[in-house]
């Protein structure tokens, strides 16, 4: 019994002469998790938009329930039953979370007036009954990155389809978050729903998945039964067999302090605050800090990298508040920052590819030489091959998937060797090959003297590079000790010892 | 009618337009692009109520001066999603032709290019009887265009706040994908701000025309600009551009009363509107950096 299946569908795109999905047939059955893995632009996100309404494939079949559809928008998807968890944020940052989910389907008053106070209670059942607990009426730019997606996740919910579509679902969820959409996943498969589920994450998809298809260049190369993989041969089939490499560690002894954090307090946005943080980070090491949701990552980011002031105590770069220094100062090689926040504060989305990857040299063109172009994107070329990103540099850099886009700031955050390098979440969405790269290159860095902070929610993050690891629980720090995985999930969560 | 009353009364007569032209400004606003053809849409409006007051009748002619502009305003909406031309480019384009082919039109239906008058196109003043009364007298003793013009407003203004339309529209302004999740097409969302724009422009237009019974080649003396002006003091706002539409009207009011009692040379006083404007708009802006 098939419940949704796409037989030899292609997608071109002339934009970018590229051929996205190439011939790739999928099929979904009721009550199972189907797993889609892949490099970045293998064409996993595409094939998702075309199961989705998004984009119609330029030939190939799509049927639901063994009757052909064509879908014209994602709406008639949506009336078909399909749900669509996008892997960036598409919800609109100034209206409440009722009014995002409401969107479209909105509840009316005497038939014209919008009823807000139905939409919140609409919502409040929704949430309920899936268990997630997010404040209808919050505007969504107040809420975290991991309430946001609750959010996603509760408008895909909302119309009462039975197939689901997450792409990524987890790339910014902490433990709690995600072990709450896995238990969702696994009632909605139990009530017979299917679910496409894309993701990078070998662990969690051996624990969700039925099956698991490989894509690779636009192609469905192969499907698995998920009980024939191990985590070893699906890391392979995930990361085309790049792996992490070890890395130069401890063959030096650290340096000054180019990161010190004393004391630091800072009420933030709900439950995510810190409270009395010590921390120095020295030249030549990296030290991982790692936090689910909620347990003051983003103030200790936001922090570190001079955003917040602190409310208390003192956070300090090369001995001077790091609040003291001139963006321009900062930038011009004392502190690489990857941001978590990688649409609004990474990346200039109406920009080019090039003109993102040379922001940081955007002071040292003259007029004449900008104007030309030429240098800015050889420049770019430049920078942007030390992690394999080609083809686009005059793209507007929000065409490209976000694995892509992260690529594109890590490779400029670390294109230089800057004394202090904050790196928040920084695989966030990237593929295997991409995150050896990552790791290599921020080990690479360390041994040419470089302070790494890396602030994460995964902690397999830690495990790669770090030589010494914090857990952060309720505002928090506690040292834990490097590569211990058990000893880093007792303390994320508070357990015992 | 003591001075006082006068002066409100005046203040109120060039609120009405002036609001509900702001608040079609407003709305292109919330889709994330400013329609700025306010000023030739107003023309359009006024030009249609007196071309049509002349062939038909009042009732009509104020249908064709909502009509009109609101087709206009959604074609030249249409014209730049389909082309890809600059919205803003393209509401240059409006405000260039609008008076110009008002010229064109004028000579062929009136016979002059200048200042037609149309008879019986003049609105009569309603609750006249009620005007006497006191504080709220200014309010009454309107031309019927002007209470249409204010209804315009409120009902944008009610649509903008309160209907899901209004809700679309900003959510089509901050992130278009949102719509696109809801199955809604961005497109269409902001081609209805558009044309709701021109419909308010339409109702100031003829509120214009009427209050004199006459096409009058630039009646609309910058109250577009003014109310773009509006939208963004007000900070794209309702209640902050209605309250900027308000200062607007009693300032400009006083700089047309002061014309009869002050000796002050005619010239410094007809262009003091724009001068207090200019003051306006640098206070805001002031005001407006400070906070950040």
């Amino acid at each position: 019994m098939r419940l949704l299946s796409l037989g030899s569908v292609s997608k071109y795109y002339s934009s970018t002469a590229t051929l996205a999905v190439d011939g790739a047939s999928f099929e979904l059955r009721p009550g199972e998790v189907h797993a889609l893995v892949g490099e970045n632009g293998a064409g996993k996100s595409t094939l998702a938009k075309i199961m989705c309404g998004f984009e119609s494939p330029d030939s190939g079949r799509i049927e639901l329930r063994g009757e052909g559809l064509s879908f014209g928008s994602h709406r008639d998807a949506e009336r078909a039953g399909i749900g669509f968890v996008p892997q960036y944020s598409m919800l609109a940052p100034g209206l409440t979370a009722a009014e995002n989910v409401a969107l479209g389907h909105e509840p009316r008053m005497l038939g014209v007036f919008a009823d807000r106070r139905r939409a919140a209670y609409d919502f409040s059942i929704l949430a309920d009954r899936y268990g997630f607990v997010v404040d209808p009426d919050a505007v969504v730019s107040t809420l975290s990155a991991a309430e946001r997606r609750e959010v996603e996740i509760l408008r895909a919910l909302s119309r009462g389809g039975d197939v689901l579509v997450l792409d990524e679902p987890t790339s910014i969820l902490g433990e709690r978050e995600t072990s709450a959409l896995f238990a969702l996943i696994g009632r909605l498969k139990d009530a017979g729903a299917g679910i496409v589920y894309i993701s990078h994450r070998a662990r969690e998809i051996l624990e969700l998945a039925d099956r698991i298809s490989v894509m690779r260049s636009g192609r469905l190369e192969s499907t698995v039964a998920a009980s024939d993989v191990d985590e070893r041969s699906l890391a392979d089939m995930i990361m085309g067999g790049a792996s992490i490499p070890a890395g130069e560690r401890g063959g030096q002894e650290p340096g000054a302090a180019m990161l010190e954090l004393r004391g630091v307090s800072l009420g933030g946005r709900g439950a995510d605050r810190l409270d009395g943080a010590d921390l120095v980070v020295r030249s030549g090491e990296i030290v991982a800090v790692i936090a689910l949701g909620g347990n003051g990552l983003e103030a200790l980011e936001a922090v570190a990298c001079g955003e917040a002031e602190p409310d208390s105590g003192e956070a300090l770069v090369r001995g001077r508040p790091v609040r003291s220094y001139a963006r321009r100062e900062l930038v011009s090689g004392v502190m690489a920052y990857i941001p978590t926040d990688r649409e609004g504060r990474g990346l200039c989305a109406k920009a080019s590819v090039a003109l993102n990857a040379v922001a940081r040299r955007l002071p040292s063109y003259s007029f004449r030489e900008f104007a030309a172009g030429e240098a800015p994107l050889a420049d770019a070329g430049a920078i942007l091959s030390a992690f394999n990103v080609r083809n686009w540099p005059r793209r507007r850099i929000d065409t490209l998937s976000g694995g892509n886009r992260q690529r594109v700031v890590v490779a400029r955050e670390l294109e230089r060797q800057a004394s202090l390098v904050i790196a928040a979440n920084p695989a966030q969405g990237l593929d295997g090959s991409s995150r050896a790269a990552l790791f290599s290159r921020l080990s690479e860095m360390r041994a040419a003297g470089s302070a790494v902070l890396i602030l994460s929610s995964d902690p397999e993050d830690a495990s790669a590079v770090a030589d010494r690891s914090f857990a952060l629980y309720r505002g928090r720090l506690k040292a834990v000790g490097p590569a211990d995985e058990s000893a880093i999930a007792a303390a994320l969560t508070g357990a015992a010892p | 009618m003591s001075g006082l009353s006068a002066f409100l009364t005046d203040a109120i007569a060039y609120l009405a337009p002036l609001s509900a032209v702001a608040m079609g400004g407003l709305a292109t606003e919330y889709v994330g692009s400013l329609n700025i053809a306010l000023e030739g849409l107003i023309v359009v409006g006024a030009f249609s109520y007196a071309v049509f007051g002349l062939l038909l009748d009042p009732v009509a002619a104020y249908v064709a001066a909502l009509a009109v502009p609101a087709a206009v305003a959604y074609a030249s909406d249409l014209f730049s999603r389909k082309t890809r031309a600059d919205s803003f480019v393209v509401g240059l384009g409006v405000n260039m032709l609008a008076p110009a082919a008002a010229s064109i039109v004028s000579q062929a239906v009136f016979g002059t290019k200048g200042v037609a008058v149309v008879p019986g196109l003049q609105a009569a003043r309603s609750f006249g009887g009620l005007a006497a009364l006191p504080l709220a007298g200014p309010l009454f003793g309107q031309r019927w265009t002007d209470y249409l013009a204010v209804a315009a407003a409120a009902l944008v203004a009610l649509a903008l706040a309160r209907t899901p339309f209004g809700t679309r529209a900003r959510a089509a302004g901050m992130n278009a994908d949102s719509l696109a999740m809801a199955g809604l097409d961005a497109g269409r969302v902001r081609g209805a701000a558009y044309a709701v724009s021109g419909l308010a422009c339409g109702a100031a237009g003829a509120a214009l025309a009427a209050s004199v019974g006459a096409w009058v080649p630039s009646m609309s003396a910058g109250r577009g600009w003014i109310a773009l002006v509006a939208v963004y003091l007000g900070g794209k706002r309702l209640g902050g551009t209605f309250a900027a539409c308000a200062l607007f009207a009693l300032l400009l009011s006083l700089a047309n009363g002061a014309q009869a009692v002050s000796s002050a040379p005619a010239e410094l006083l007809m262009s003091a509107p724009y001068f207090l404007t200019a003051a306006v708009v640098i206070a805001g802006s002031a005001r407006s950096r400070r906070r950040r």
